[in-house]
């Protein structure tokens, strides 16, 4: 009698375990695939109200707040910008409806709308528009965007509505930079910032945020979630289809840092926007039901930086030939899993007529690359050192990389190192060759990063060409901005044959969506952060 | 008792200090500077160094352990570089989310645990025994954080019954403490067997079985009584290994704990938050191993206090 007990009980042990086996092990992918018809969003009659909930794999550090910014991250629905950026790119109305330019682009006048409220009830006014860039651009204050603004020279406040900034030298990336509500062009109450302060009770950045945009700030909960909530009072701009409020009652990030989670999250319905999808869960993403992804260039472009003073990558003919060494399509097709272009450029195409590619330079021609290599006396190749950040996907790039480079007789040594411990080498100037990325939107990541006053950080290529930083300066001082994007093709040219870096993959945007979201719109600039025009049909 | 207890309580003083000076040289020593992770690649030389300034970083190792060390004996544990919170705040509203799951955890430990090591070493050699072997050996090789994974996909996407992750309800439990327990549970099962198994060897169980007591008697009497020591020895260490097993759990279920905030302090190198961390969780296991002295000093009359 036992003995049977006992077998039976083995017996649903075994079979309750393989159950568990078996439910885990069946694909989603074998679902059928829903229409992912952007089309279909917007149909049917607007509903207002709900909870859209976004996962973020990211949480900002370590304050939200314009004048305190660490990574230039925001969430950008508390805040405006004094101009917003069309999908085009176009500077269009934010808290200034218009603008006009003087003196060749050395006096330029905002009219503030004048229907225009901070979250906590203060009218927004020139006087409080002109406090917060002087406080932007404040030394004490010491903002990450001090630099971008630094063009500002003085401002006068002409009437209550309008703004007058007075400039030294003409600049033509200031509409750019007054639209880039992100980070560095966000606009908050700076007498809320002024009241509740960087600590205690009611931080500014943490407990407090004041914006104008169309959802405010109600909580962040550390490691877990931040709540937003509708601004009624919020007038929206030409951009949307919206006059405002926002339809949706909230707006709930949430930070879920591991992908598996914030996939299965989405599956069930918890979450109804993934801002991130990994390469790796593309595809089981889009097989879901009721699942849609977008997908759409990026600004991100990974490459491979030399350190071009070291030998022997101060010989541009070893640069050249380690280009010619790699094969970008099949980083992104091995890598990336087809969710990357092979970049042949200091930039993302997404600059539109100011990208450049040189397709002869960093092109693939393993036989050129070895012909290149002899010609600069090493016939026989060399040892390098390749750092890369232990993020696998860069891993496996560099493990590739490793081999390419093995055909034409280079061999590569691959360091890993976590984000800290990388920046300390490059800030030791102890790098050879090192796989990073950029995302910048702005043609100012070129010098920033091959300007000789930039040397040895952010210039962490080492490279120093004293004609190149002439034509830097000159283009930043262009008199237009289409001076400047000609004079900074020009500049890519000449940059290209300097094969400074080994351009590898631009790696797409990859957001998923529900069903539910209707009228679902990804922004070049802001990607999934401006929810005015977004509503939830439940 | 009470000389035995001082005893053992200045016997932690000396296991703290050294700890303390670990916990804090461990970080400063690796590379990685937590003010260019939160200044970023556009922060200018002179942002940097005001930045270092501001939260003393510039100071020399040993003034900043002293700091840190006069800090904790107040009961202040700094403020959080990357969170702009003091680290007292972020642990009181993190310590519960983490105590919670692993007292939930340690609870599926023992429920699994002390009854399948009992079933197994009674059955010895039985097949019982050998699944229960097979099933510990399974659980205490298999990653809680995958298994956190299987079984979130299994019971909350594949089969709905439970919420996917978060926390604050009952039902968000169930799922990581299960994950964080079934490991907890194998060692428990495995220490209480061999444990057992010795104890019913002893003179005085054949003495309990010549005197014709029943075979359930001397089980739980004299044999569960005597063999429980080590596991209530492993009980205390547990919290050590729930803790740790907690952080990589945190991450996946998405539970804002100190799991998940130690993870992101050592990434960010926020050194106020690992340190303050790593400490609180060292005073943590050295009262949990004094708290398990004292039960089994109770559990056993036989142990002297001298």
């Amino acid at each position: 009698m036992r003995k049977a007990n006992k077998g039976k009980w083995l017996f649903f042990l075994i079979v309750a375990i393989s159950l568990v086996f078996a439910m885990s092990a069946c694909a989603p992918g074998e679902e059928a695939a829903p229409p992912a018809d952007e089309e279909d969003a917007v149909e049917g009659e607007i509903k207002t109200g709900g909870d859209l909930v976004i996962a973020w794999d990211w949480e900002p550090d370590p304050v939200i707040d314009p004048y305190n910014l660490g990574w230039g991250n925001l969430p950008l629905d508390i805040f405006e910008g004094l101009l917003i950026s069309d999908y085009d790119f176009n500077p269009g109305p934010g808290i200034a409806e218009s603008y006009t330019f003087e003196e060749g682009g050395l006096v330029q006048i905002y009219q503030i709308r004048d229907d225009r409220y901070f979250h906590d009830g203060t009218k927004i006014d020139a006087e409080a528009v002109k406090r917060h860039f002087e406080l932007l651009i404040d030394e004490e204050v010491d903002s990450m965007s001090r630099w971008d603004f630094a063009f500002i020279s003085s401002m006068e406040v002409l009437d209550e509505y309008t703004l007058q900034f007075n400039l030294d030298d003409p600049f033509p990336a200031a509409l750019s930079n007054f639209s880039w509500a992100g980070g560095w062009g966000g606009i908050q109450n700076p007498y809320a910032w002024e009241e509740y302060g960087p600590w205690g009770e009611n931080t500014y950045g943490t407990d407090v945020v004041v914006g104008s945009g169309p959802f405010k700030f109600v909580e962040w909960i550390p490691g877990d979630r931040m709540v937003l909530e509708r601004f009624d009072d919020y007038k929206s701009t030409p951009i949307f289809e919206n006059e405002g409020p926002a339809y949706l009652d909230s707006v709930t990030y949430r930070f879920i840092f591991d992908s598996s989670t914030a996939v299965m999250e989405f599956e069930v319905g918890n979450v109804h926007m993934l801002e991130t999808v990994p390469p790796e869960f593309v595809e089981q993403v889009s097989n879901m039901p009721g699942a849609n992804v977008y997908k759409g260039d990026s600004w991100e472009v990974v490459y491979i930086g030399m350190a071009c003073d070291k030998p022997p990558f101060d010989n541009v003919l070893v640069r050249r030939a380690l280009n010619l060494a790699v094969d970008q399509q099949e980083i992104a097709d091995i890598v990336w899993m087809g969710y990357a272009e092979p970049a042949y450029g200091y930039i993302s195409p997404s600059f539109g007529d100011a990208y450049v590619a040189d397709r002869e330079t960093f092109g693939y021609d393993p036989e050129m690359a070895m012909e290149l290599l002899a010609e600069a006396g090493y016939p026989d190749g060399f040892t390098a050192e390749l750092m890369v950040e232990n993020r696998t996907d860069w891993i496996s790039a560099a493990e590739i990389i490793q081999d390419m480079f093995a055909q034409v007789g280079v061999d590569v040594e691959i360091r890993q190192y976590e984000r800290a411990g990388y920046y300390d080498v490059l800030r030791a100037e102890d790098q050879e060759m090192f796989i990073r990325a950029h995302s910048w939107w702005g043609l100012d990541i070129l010098p920033w990063y091959f300007h000789s006053r930039n040397f040895p950080y952010p210039n962490y290529h080492r490279y120093v060409n004293e004609e190149m930083d002439a034509r830097f300066d000159d283009a930043d001082y262009s008199a237009t901005y289409e001076e400047l994007v000609e004079k900074y093709r020009d500049i890519q040219v000449d940059l290209a044959k300097e094969a400074i870096w080994v351009p590898l993959v631009q790696p797409m945007d990859i957001v998923a969506y529900r069903d539910e979201v209707k009228n679902f719109n990804f922004h070049p600039l802001y990607g999934i952060r401006y929810n005015v025009d977004v509503w939830l049909d439940e | 008792m009470a000389a035995y207890l001082v005893k053992r309580i200045l016997g932690i003083i000396p296991i703290l200090v050294v700890a303390s000076l670990i916990v804090f040289f461990m970080l400063q020593l690796t590379p990685g500077d937590p003010v260019l992770l939160l200044a970023g690649e556009r922060a200018t030389p002179e942002r940097i160094e005001r930045i270092t300034a501001e939260w003393g970083l510039d100071q020399p190792l040993y003034v900043q352990y002293f700091a840190f060390a006069g800090r904790i004996i107040q009961g202040d544990f700094g403020q959080s570089i990357t969170r702009n919170r003091p680290v007292s705040d972020l642990l009181k509203t993190s310590l519960p989310i983490t105590l919670e799951l692993s007292l939930a955890a340690l609870f599926v430990s023992m429920v699994i645990g002390v009854p399948a090591g009992i079933i197994s070493a009674v059955r010895h050699g039985s097949l019982i025994d050998q699944a229960a072997l097979f099933g510990s050996l399974i659980g205490v090789s298999i990653p809680a954080f995958w298994f956190g994974i299987l079984l979130m996909l299994a019971f909350a996407v594949r089969m709905p019954i439970l919420p996917t992750s978060g926390y604050g309800t009952f039902a968000q439990l169930i799922l990581p403490a299960v994950a964080l327990g079934t490991a907890g549970a194998a060692r428990i099962s495995r220490v209480m067997r061999s444990s057992m198994l010795e104890v019913m060897q002893q003179d005085y169980i054949r003495t309990a079985r010549a005197k014709g007591l029943s075979e359930k008697i001397v089980i739980y009497k004299h044999g569960l009584r005597n063999a429980l020591l080590p596991v209530i020895t492993i009980m205390g260490l547990s919290l050590g290994w729930l803790l740790a097993g907690s952080v990589a759990l945190e991450m996946v279920f998405a539970r804002p704990g100190m799991g998940q905030l130690l993870v992101r302090g050592i990434l960010m190198r926020d050194y106020p938050v690992v340190q303050g961390m790593l400490i609180f969780l060292v005073i943590c296991v050295v009262v949990a191993n004094l708290v398990a002295d004292i039960l089994i000093a109770m559990a056993n009359p036989r142990i002297k206090f001298d």
